[in-house]
């Protein structure tokens, strides 16, 4: 897997556009072999929704310019069964690490991703494998 | 009492040998099964598929715009013969019932004998009528929707009068598996198999599936 974490700002543009010819005669609508990292991000809204879930969040790019990203989760059926519910995140949440497979262009809009992974500031952890979530507390003494 | 006795068994008789001709004994399907599909839900590999020059062309038109899993609707046959939620199975004399969690859909395998009516709509389910091969449950389906696709990666399925599905369901212990030849002489050059299999859950449950297009649009 690629691993490309840009600090605040990610896209993993020339692997895109290689996928995206592929893709064209493969219906592929996330790139699971690369893996984009958000650092420090802000939740501006959350549902619990099927047919999938979606977690809108924004990050600050290298100009200090705010991006948003729609994140795609697993459907509300299986967030519910990993223990996520409508209150794991609420807008204004900042969210310290987000691991995502990025859209492939042509079959998603630009700034979709899937999750795979939110790391949370107290030490929580969220990740997603397919259409699977599972949520785990932080250890605490 | 003897009589009655007599009576339910030659009753029990007569329908065992109603479809194959042979005495035939039927198998506990009923409860709620959860999924443990084959990667990629038991679809064959896009590399195996042989389709014919009209199902590569319409493979090929196949875009977001077209994928009916963003816009809520029910996958049917033969597109949902596997999905990855729970379903129940209930078994009654006349019918097989399989409750699916995925879209709440539900479809109904009628094993008394009867067959498709000439006026019944073709739909996304179809008409589903089986018969009991030794301990193997064999469905046949016919009347299905041209609005559908063969499976989630959008490979084409014509819904046209040509069409049917064969699907032969076989349960070893707390394991039920199923295999399903699906014909389509207009997409395909052969015919297209699928397998699928679940894991008997007693204390397993089946929740509300509750869909919102708004929430489909990845494009």
């Amino acid at each position: 897997m690629k691993h490309l974490s840009f600090g605040k700002f990610p896209f993993a543009v020339g692997a895109l556009i290689s996928l995206s010819a592929l893709a064209h005669h493969s219906p592929t609508y996330f790139d699971a072999e690369v893996e984009v990292v958000h650092e420090n991000v802000t939740v501006v809204a959350y549902a619990v929704a099927n047919p999938h879930g979606i977690l809108v969040y924004v990050v600050s790019d290298d100009g200090g310019t705010e991006v948003e990203w729609h994140a795609e989760l697993p459907s509300a059926n299986f967030l519910r069964r990993g223990g996520l519910t409508e209150s794991t995140f609420t807008p204004g949440d900042r969210l310290a690490v987000v691991t995502s497979s990025p859209g492939v262009a042509g079959w998603t809009r630009p700034n979709v991703i899937r999750l795979t992974r939110v790391d949370f500031p107290n030490g929580d952890v969220a990740t997603f494998t397919g259409i699977s979530a599972s949520f785990t507390r932080a250890e605490t003494d | 009492m003897r009589i009655r006795t007599i009576a339910f068994a030659v009753a029990v008789t007569a329908g065992a040998f109603h479809f194959s001709g042979v005495v035939s004994a039927q198998a506990d399907f009923e409860g709620i099964w959860i999924p443990d599909h084959p990667p990629g839900l038991g679809q064959p590999p896009l590399s195996t598929v042989k389709l014919t020059p009209a199902g590569r062309a319409e493979f090929e038109r196949f875009g977001p715009e077209k994928d009916p899993s963003f816009r809520c609707i029910m996958p049917g046959v033969p597109r949902g013969l596997a999905d990855p939620y729970p379903i129940e199975i209930v078994q009654q004399d006349h019918q097989i019932l399989m409750l699916h969690e995925y879209y709440h859909q539900v479809r109904r395998v009628f094993m008394d004998g009867r067959e498709a009516p000439d006026y019944w709509v073709p739909s996304l389910i179809g008409y589903s009528t089986g018969h009991w091969e030794g301990e193997t449950l064999v469905v046949r389906t016919t009347h299905l929707s041209p609005d559908n696709y063969m499976s989630i990666s959008g490979l084409p399925f014509s819904g046209n009068e040509d069409t049917y599905a064969i699907e032969r369901y076989t349960r070893s212990g707390d394991v039920l598996t199923f295999t399903a030849e699906v014909y389509d002489p207009t997409n395909y050059e052969e015919l297209y198999i699928t397998t699928g299999r679940w894991n008997f859950a007693p204390d397993g449950e089946i929740w509300e599936y509750e869909c919102n297009p708004d929430y489909g649009e990845v494009n």
